[in-house]
């Protein structure tokens, strides 16, 4: 044996091409028409075609189809046999059509064919028999051993089995409670009993007799008896093979069992693949010795495998006819006897026979695509282009640029302030929405001519601003889409406002997948936060900014436009803070414009006050300025020795309010402190109650749960307290940050517009940045003080004239466990002492010439000064600038003296306050004056050494 | 009307179901219950009277059908428009609703559909348990790393390590499952369940076992977890099978539905442990149940699936008991499986053999008993038993592909790559057409000097290459093909190839660091081997490389 093909010998394709065909639509039988009769192969479909076939020989021939008719209802089944107890006969059959709700019988006429027009058959009605349930098979067999006829019954889709035994004669066998998926009954002829599947997958054998009786009695059906066969079933079969045995053939799910019709189990065979439907048959008569029991199983797979009882004899292939047939019948057809007739789920009718024509399989060839090296290397030279294009990033000004084209953003906020804002509708908690506070409206543009796989706009307010819309997300976006957002601006919290400045961030991502981000923005009218006052005559801040630029006009209305007339010339303005707007004090600043030069005057009492002004005067300096297109702020890398280029238009006096800011950084500090205790504080009793609750569930029943339970309400209730308490904090903590915003960024605006070297501006002001954050696990001064700590070692600001990095670094890697505030302050107070003094000595405007006259300068200033100078100078000597060679010695030698060092300058600093000029100038004097001889007079122009470069870079980037 | 139309359409489902067009079938139901879902309310007013009359029963139905649809239907209430149809259709019994039965019918088969869309033989599939699939993982790797696997035996053309081969042989390689190719073919939902895989498709390193691998390459536990979640996803009323909800007492007396909602539980929703739970309810129930004849009490068909559970469940020695009952009573030949894989699993393999050889002296054609204890042989090591019987199953039934693939794979192993070929190619010629089989064949033809068949077949393989693991096993033998033909640096790139497409092939890595080390790249062949350590911290040939480094290279 091998797997060898099934050969076709006729096929044809039945009229409906619709996958409507099952098991029971294929029917070979016999009519009696003829003598030399031979099997006619009947096939109806589930939309009600029934054709009949005759095939006369190889190959399927016009004349072959005998019979095609259209039925009213779908036929679920065709059966023949002699259900008609008139017969003329005795080889005469009748057509039995089961429909959903009749089976009718017809007697099969033939009408002989002239010439080439062959027979034709025809159907007569012979009898209908209605029933109201939907049938679902038919079974049919002489019951009672009844000779001459055959009766049969209806299986119906709940089960039940209508009988119809003489002709207009039928009886219901209902089984109570067995409510099963339908499956075949079979009969058993020799011993005149039904086999049915049940729903609990047994076999179950009832005798005619019970059945017949039962509907007299009604009692209810005793089955003869029961195999449970333990899975479902696919079809089964009844085949006498001897004289006194008859076999029942089911083919289920996975075996193929075979019993006895005793209910004897007589093998179960377990199938390796999914088998469809069978035929089993025997070869030879039942009567007579050598009677052999072929099955035949067809596969998923469109395999037949033929078994004498439970042994494999032959396995054959329908060559290319997947998916595989859905009913197979062995039939004796016009020569072609013990031909295999199948029928597949689309009407492919096919009449076969097993030969010995191999089975071959067909391994499509494969095609693949000679490959083209050159093809293929551009191809990866593009995609690698693409890559190379997405991810690099070396000239950021070209992508930047690339992707504001890809998505042009306009973003403007309207200048005027507006109170119609529907504070119920953007959800103002309720104390603010009181106040009335104006809004501001804006407006976003967006255009985007890319297609972009994602986009994502976030609106980006300072604290306690809020946007009415918060995030917007796109996705698949198609090129030349353009949006319009119209956006309000509110205040939903009270707090102090640092910043008017709102960015809006859009972030894409291009189908390819890369990212890019542009961002854009815009300024909050200041009328939103200020109502115009009486200016204030005094203040404990004062402030004080020259506009050096020549193409903008000092005067207030050139800034404060809200507030003021175009023409007004007004010389004092007092803006009073509504946003906060605390009862006990209004905060009021004060800005006046000097009548005859081209100063303001910024005062308050409150620091909060300063931040948006500040903004305001500075950035409208700067805009009206570039406006006027005289000198442009490129971006360029700033050079060192360059002095900030904003004093160019705008200097501010050097003073900086030093005390307020770090008053507010105390507070700021103590609230975070608090935090953490209630923290602590709260743990500890959160652990009390767990363990609380664990002494109570691990009490036995008997002991009283008074005291504990007691015990637990007052824990729980002090749990509530204290977490009250820490969302109390929490709020005020919120409040402080703001506050401490408001401070840091007026320190940052005046840092913004001091005379000092334009990169001390900038790494200040990084270091300064707004908003300030706190971490859970780092508070902002935590997160600040290695910065500060950096700017107080190294650098213009520095006040040690040390360049060893090394120890330095390791000092501060050693502190940096233990966070020392005392420390953390004094920096900071000192960071700000410095850029003050920096920025007030004469020579910091004119480098150039202090270097080339060092002396000559040396007399005015202190001689602490000249340590500045010469550390900026320091700094600001360029990679080329000349070193003095001695330096090095120094610095080897300091190295290691670094740690005491420094520990020796915070001993001084803490004199400071008291009058650290005297003590500051005496105790590096000596020093200073050396060293700084050495490393700025230097004529023999050498090239630094590398650890003076390091500690150079060390200190910037 | 309407009933009879449903009726049809209940007719339409089953006829699919019965040509196993499971997917078709479970979308009519799924429309059916939709139907029924809309006229739910109406149908319990109207049939009421006649239900309880009739069937007390269906009442204990319709509440269950309730509490399976959702609790809003019970809010509706019972009621509604009583006397609106009238209820005096007498037998005609089907209204204008659809009935209970109905329903109930639909939403089994249903469930029988979903069932066996994703039916897997549990037996087929090669579940060892936790610690035993462990080990297999490791084994496959380890085999796999055959030719030139340590620094010291490199660049060795053939595996001659008696161990080596001795695993290997005892593994085919994946093919199709069946003699039939039903798992490559026919079954769409299968595909994504028995990835036809095993990894290992390299002859003997396989070891996902013979034929049997298709199926077998994962564990059943895995497979059967993958299984259910997967067909789950957009099946429309597919949270009506809320399987984790299901309280087992409940169904354990409905007898006409709890074995299939059993298999649903097992074999889809892949339960174990829910579908244990079930077979205990109904167990008791059957034990508590007054009935005569004691002995066919308790059924053997929910003995053998507590074993099954049992069994999949880890606890074979619970799981022992059950199945010799199940086995006293009824000799179902999953019973005999399971028993014999239960013996294997706690180390008895000749107890599982001498329980097959029972059987097969009472059948002694039935080619799953042979099969079974080709098996055991197998795994006893015995590779000359085995072979054997993989001959004589061959000759009872010739297509059998694991029969085949064994031979072969002992061919293989037995330096006569050549004969293996033949019977590689007897297997294509069945129609098994898969990649392993091409890379097998691919590999015959290599080491059978047929070289011009090898690259067109490793194409053929890597062209049917469906999963990552398949395309990272052709590419790590594809890297033999190189080293055979001198082409390190092809091999190189062949085993970076098979590890971006499975970057845990352990032995890619090892092998990737012996030729490293060939180079005379020291520390990356180090850094490849501690890779591979990382992933299959048991391979041998891995630890042996690391010794031989530290041993012969000072790092």
């Amino acid at each position: 044996m091998s797997l060898f093909n099934v050969c076709s010998w006729w096929s044809a394709q039945c009229s409906d091409p619709g996958e409507e065909y099952d098991v029971a639509s294929l029917l070979c039988a016999r009519f009696g028409l003829e003598t030399q009769e031979k099997d006619y192969i009947i096939v109806g479909s589930q939309t009600g075609q029934l054709s009949i076939y005759y095939p006369h020989r190889r190959g399927f021939d016009a004349t072959d189809l005998l019979l095609e008719t259209q039925m009213v209802a779908p036929i679920l089944g065709l059966y023949a046999g002699k259900f008609s107890g008139n017969v003329r006969n005795e080889n005469t059959n009748q057509l039995g059509v089961l429909l959903p709700n009749a089976i009718v019988i017809y007697n099969v006429v033939s009408i002989g064919g002239l010439a080439d027009h062959g027979a034709q058959l025809r159907l007569q009605l012979q009898a209908e028999h209605k029933f109201q349930r939907v049938s679902f098979g038919l079974c049919q067999g002489h019951f009672g051993q009844v000779k001459g006829r055959e009766f049969f019954c209806v299986v119906h889709l709940d089960g039940t089995l209508t009988f119809y035994e003489q002709d207009g004669i039928s009886y219901e066998c209902r089984f109570p409670g067995h409510r099963a998926l339908p499956a075949p009954v079979a009969y058993c002829e020799r011993t005149d009993s039904f086999f049915r599947f049940s729903a609990t997958w047994d076999l179950q054998c009832y005798s005619y007799q019970d059945l017949s009786h039962s509907l007299v009695t009604k009692s209810s059906y005793q089955p003869t008896w029961t195999q449970c066969v333990g899975e479902g079933i696919v079809d089964m079969r009844v085949v006498q093979v001897k004289e006194n045995c008859s076999y029942i053939m089911i083919l289920g799910e996975r075996n193929f069992i075979s019993l006895d019709d005793n209910g004897k189990f007589n093998f179960m065979l377990k199938l390796d693949y999914a088998p469809k439907c069978f035929t089993s048959f025997v070869v030879g008569y039942y009567w007579e010795p050598g009677a052999r029991l072929i099955t035949a199983i067809i596969s998923d797979s469109s395999k037949l495998h033929l078994y004498e009882e439970a042994n494999i004899i032959w396995a054959a292939q329908w060559p290319n006819q997947l998916p595989a047939p859905v009913a197979i019948q062995r039939s004796n057809v016009q020569n072609l006897a013990g031909g295999i007739v199948t029928l597949g789920a689309s009407g492919q009718l096919e009449v076969g026979y097993l030969g010995a024509d191999p089975f071959q399989f067909q391994v499509q060839p494969l095609n693949v695509e000679e490959l083209s090296f050159s093809q293929a290397h551009k191809e990866l030279q593009q995609l690698e282009d693409e890559i190379k294009e997405a991810v690099d990033v070396r000239d950021m000004d070209a992508l930047n640029q690339q992707a504001a084209d890809q998505v042009r953003l306009s973003f403007s906020i309207q200048t005027e302030a507006s109170d119609d804002l529907d504070t119920l509708l953007l959800d103002v908690p309720a104390d603010v929405a009181v106040k009335e506070l104006p809004s501001a409206k804006g407006l976003l543009r967006c255009k985007i001519k890319a297609e972009l796989a994602e986009l994502q706009l976030v609106f980006q307010t300072p604290n306690g601003v809020r946007c009415s819309q918060d995030t917007l997300s796109f996705v698949d976006v198609p090129a030349g889409t353009s949006k319009e957002l119209k956006l309000d601006f509110y205040i939903a919290e009270l707090l102090h406002v640092h910043s008017t400045k709102v960015e809006v961030v859009a972030s894409f991502l291009s189908p390819r997948g890369i990212p890019r981000v542009i961002q854009q923005s815009a300024n909050l009218p200041l009328s939103m936060f200020y109502r115009v006052c009486q200016p204030q005559k005094a203040a404990g801040i004062k402030l004080t900014y020259s506009i050096t630029s020549r193409h903008v006009s000092p005067k207030l209305a050139t800034f404060f436009g809200e507030f003021l007339e175009e023409q007004s010339d007004a010389h004092a303005l007092g803006l009073q803070l509504l946003c906060p707007g605390l009862e006990k004090q209004s905060e009021i600043i004060t800005v006046v414009a000097a009548k005859n030069s081209n100063r303001f005057r910024i005062q308050s009492d409150y620091v909060e006050t300063f931040g948006m002004i500040l903004e305001r005067v500075v950035e409208r300096t700067l805009k009206l300025d570039s406006s006027a297109g005289l000198i442009k702020m490129d971006k360029k890398k700033p050079k060192r020795g360059v002095l900030n280029r904003c004093v160019e238009r705008l200097m501010a006096a050097p003073f900086l309010p030093a005390q307020p800011i770090l008053h507010r950084i105390d507070v700021h500090h103590e609230t975070q402190q608090s935090i953490r205790k209630q923290t602590d504080q709260l743990e500890d009793l959160w652990q009390q109650f767990k363990t609380l609750q664990r002494q109570l569930q691990e009490q036995s029943e008997g002991e009283p749960k008074e005291a504990i339970t007691m015990e637990i309400e007052s824990n729980y209730d002090q749990l509530i307290l204290e977490g009250d308490k820490l969302v109390e904090i929490r709020r005020d903590e919120r409040k402080q940050r703001c506050d401490l915003n408001c401070a840091v960024s007026l320190a940052k605006w005046i840092i913004h517009a001091l005379n000092l070297e334009e990169r001390v501006v900038n790494v200040v002001n990084s270091v300064l940045s707004v908003p300030i954050e706190d971490w859970t696990e780092l508070s902002w001064e935590e997160s600040m003080a290695p910065g500060i700590d950096m700017l107080h070692h190294f650098g213009p600001l520095t006040r040690s004239k040390s360049t060893s990095t090394h120890g330095l670094l390791d000092a501060n890697s050693g502190s940096r466990d233990s966070f020392d505030y005392s420390r953390f302050r004094r920096h900071f107070a000192t960071l700000f002492d410095r850029i003050v003094r920096l920025a007030s000595s004469p020579m910091a405007a004119y480098p150039e010439k202090v270097a080339e006259e060092p002396s000559a300068e040396e007399k005015p200033s202190p001689p602490q000064q000249v340590d500045e100078i010469g550390n900026m100078q320091r700094m600001l000597g360029e990679k080329g600038l000349p070193l003095a060679p001695p330096k090095r010695k120094t610095n080897l030698s300091s190295s290691l003296e670094a740690v005491e060092d420094d520990e020796e300058y915070d001993e001084e600093d803490l004199r400071e306050d008291v009058g650290y000029r005297k003590e500051y100038g005496a105790s590096d004097q000596e020093n200073a004056t050396n060293k700084n001889r050495s490393e700025w007079v230097n004529e023999d122009f050498e090239l630094p050494t590398t650890e003076e470069l390091f500690s150079d870079l060390g200190i910037w980037w | 009307m309407a009933t009879a139309t449903l009726e049809l359409d209940y007719f339409r489902a089953v006829s699919l179901y019965r040509r196993r067009s499971y997917e078709r079938c479970a979308e009519l139901c799924n429309a059916l219950l939709q139907a029924g879902h809309d006229g739910h309310v109406q149908l319990f007013a109207t049939k009421e009277e006649e239900e309880v009359e009739h069937q007390p029963q269906q009442q204990q139905q319709q509440q269950a059908e309730h509490s399976r649809f959702g609790s809003n239907l019970q809010r509706i209430g019972p009621r509604p428009r009583a006397g609106a149809g009238g209820p005096g259709a007498g037998d005609s019994g089907a209204s204008m609703m659809m009935p209970t039965w109905l329903m109930e019918g639909v939403w089994q088969l249903k469930m029988r559909a979903l069932t066996q869309r994703v039916f897997l033989d549990d037996l087929e599939v090669d579940e060892d348990g936790d610690e035993a699939n462990e080990e297999v993982e490791f084994e496959r790797i380890a085999t796999a790393a055959r030719p030139g696997s340590s620094i010291k035996t490199a660049f060795q053309p053939r595996p001659l390590t008696s161990q080596r081969a001795q695993q290997a042989r005892s593994r085919g390689f994946g093919v199709a499952h069946s003699s039939d190719g039903r798992l490559n073919s026919s079954r769409p939902g299968s595909a994504a369940v028995a990835r036809p895989g095993t990894s290992l498709s390299r002859p003997g390193s396989s070891l996902g076992g013979g034929e049997r691998p298709a199926s077998r390459c994962g564990t059943a536990s895995r497979i059967r977890a993958t299984s259910a979640a997967a067909f789950n996803v957009g099946d429309a009323t597919a949270k009506l099978y809320q399987a984790s909800r299901l309280n087992p007492t409940i169904y354990a007396e409905r007898e006409t539905l709890v074995k299939a909602l059993f298999q649903f539980l097992y074999y889809h929703e892949a339960d174990v442990q829910k579908a244990h739970s079930l077979c205990q309810a109904v167990l008791e129930v059957q034990r508590q149940k007054p009935s005569g004849s004691t002995a066919s009490n308790l059924s053997w068909w929910w003995q053998q699936q507590m074993g099954r559970c049992f069994l999949a469940l880890h606890y074979p020695r619970k799981a022992e008991p059950f199945l010799q009952q199940s086995l006293a009573t009824f000799p179902h030949p999953d019973t005999y499986l399971l028993l014999s894989r239960l013996y294997q699993r706690i180390k008895q393999p000749e107890k599982a053999l001498f329980l097959i050889s029972e059987v097969v002296d009472s059948r002694p054609f039935d080619v799953t008993y042979r099969l079974e204890q080709a098996r055991i042989h197998q795994a006893m090591g015995q590779q000359e038993d085995a072979l054997q019987l993989y001959r004589l199953v061959a000759k009872l039934q010739p297509i059998n592909v694991e029969s085949l693939s064994s031979i072969a794979v002992g061919y293989f192993y037995d330096n006569n790559p050549e004969m293996a070929l033949m019977y590689y190619r007897r297997i294509l010629s069945l129609g098994a057409h898969s990649p392993e089989l091409y890379c097998n064949i691919a590999l015959c033809c290599l080491y059978g000097g047929q070289i011009d068949l090898v690259l067109p077949c490793f194409q053929r393989a890597l062209a049917l290459a469906t999963q990552p693991e398949q395309k990272a096993d052709i590419w790590y033998n594809l890297s033999f093909v190189s080293v055979t033909s001198g082409d390190f640096n092809l091999a190189k790139r062949c085993l970076q190839l098979s590890l971006t497409s499975d970057a845990q092939n352990g032995a890619a890595l090892n092998n990737l660091a012996v030729l490293a080390a060939q180079g005379g790249d020291i520390m990356g062949a180090k850094s490849y081997l501690n890779a591979a350590k990382d992933v299959m911290p048991e391979g041998s040939e891995v630890s042996f490389n690391l010794q031989f480094m530290d041993a012969h290279y000072k790092l």
